[in-house]
């Protein structure tokens, strides 16, 4: 009887440990970010572009670079109602002749969500806007927002024209 | 910050198997065992962990008193009674739970006594409830990429009337030290039966039932100083 008693108490002790030791991991789907698809402007037919050496940066904040990717993803802030990017394509490289700066300016309201322990809160953010600053050549021609709620990753938010 | 209880119930194994196999051995050598003197018992005290933890962790208030009565030979009705105040100062959320909870059961026996003794060995059941409040003092945004570095809001909300109930199992030994003071320790499985959670938080911790995070399982334990009074006989 008291060998079984130890067994249980045994038992009882590893489920304990388990239980003790998932903790300060965040494995949860957290705060997303903006999912841009790039298209080629003017076809017929919805054709995906890749983009080239496309630098993205908010001013005062560090440069992001994507090269040959139709498909991008960057953070917004979870501290303001607005982000404003300096798309500025063929921008990351050494060579600025050929620099195109685009400023576009996402807008939405926003919802801290509780995950969990380990994560806290995520940002969801609603009713996304978007707004181009016209210049006297804007490479983006149209930009289309197709999914105002931003709560995950699994799909395209905006779609982006050039 | 997480060896410290992962040393405790280390500890407390050690310290189960030590009793445990005491208990064998002695079993053993004393197959003819006399039961002549069996009383009813009221035994009450105190869980000495939650009273010490209230003295060097500045971050934690509790008390917990116990107490049970002897029904028959093998079968005890267990009770708890407790107070908790903890403040967590979390990697993405700093709070403080507070409230009072009660856990009713029993306690089976499994010791073989020999003469006299009124040691226990015993596995037990245990309906666990509380009512408490979180203070979620302050709290991060998660970002994966940390872009824009980190946030820190401070809404200070307070959720008040808050509750739960679970379901313990309990293992425990209870030793006599002297005559009828017990030393004893209980390890506690416990599965979540029903909260009331606040409004985008979640219940972190709750009095009696311990951290909770994922999952409906947890864990505790208490070490208890109890003082035993005998009653009249058993027939």
């Amino acid at each position: 009887m008291n060998k079984k008693l130890t067994t249980i108490l045994v038992v009882l002790l590893g489920f304990t440990l388990i239980t003790c030791e998932k903790d300060d991991i965040c494995t949860d789907d957290t705060t997303p970010n903006l999912i841009i698809e790039f298209y080629k402007h003017g076809a017929t037919t919805p054709t995906l572009k890749p983009v080239t050496k496309l630098k993205i940066n908010v001013t005062n904040f560090s440069d992001l670079a994507f090269d040959g990717v139709s498909k991008i993803s960057i953070p917004l802030k979870t501290s303001a109602n607005e982000t404003t990017f300096n798309f500025i394509l063929n921008g990351s490289d050494t060579d600025a002749s050929d620099d195109n700066l685009d400023v576009l300016k996402f807008s939405y309201t926003r919802e801290d969500v509780f995950v969990s322990g380990a994560c806290g809160y995520k940002t969801i953010y609603k009713n996304t806007d978007k707004n181009l600053t016209t210049d006297t050549d804007n490479w983006i021609k149209t930009i289309t927002i197709i999914q105002p709620t931003i709560e995950n990753e699994d799909e395209t938010h905006v779609k982006i024209y050039f | 910050m997480k060896m410290k209880p992962m040393l405790k119930y280390i500890f407390s194994l050690l310290s189960i198997v030590v009793f445990a196999q005491n208990s064998d051995t002695l079993a053993v050598k004393n197959p003819d065992t006399i039961r002549s003197k069996e009383r009813y018992t009221l035994r009450f005290g105190a869980d000495l962990h939650r009273l010490s933890k209230s003295f060097y962790d500045d971050d934690y208030k509790g008390l917990e008193l116990v107490g049970d009565l002897r029904l028959t030979k093998k079968f005890y009705a267990a009770v708890e009674v407790g107070s908790e105040k903890k403040f967590k100062d979390d990697v993405q959320v700093d709070y403080t739970t507070q409230g009072t909870y009660l856990k009713v059961g029993f306690d089976f026996n499994s010791y073989e006594n020999w003469l006299d003794m009124k040691n226990v060995v015993s596995i037990g059941l245990r309906y666990g409830m509380s009512r408490f409040s979180q203070e979620l003092h302050s709290y991060k945004i998660y970002q994966s990429s940390n872009y824009y570095g980190e946030n820190t809001y401070t809404p200070d909300t307070k959720f008040s009337g808050l509750s739960a109930g679970w379901l313990e199992v309990v293992g425990s030994v209870k030793a006599e030290l002297f005559h009828n003071l017990f030393l004893g320790f209980s390890l506690r499985l416990n599965y979540l039966l029903h909260e009331e959670k606040p409004t985008n938080f979640e219940n972190l911790y709750i009095p009696g039932y311990n951290k909770t995070y994922d999952g409906k399982y947890g864990a505790g334990f208490n070490y208890t100083l109890t003082y035993m009074l005998p009653l009249f006989r058993m027939k």
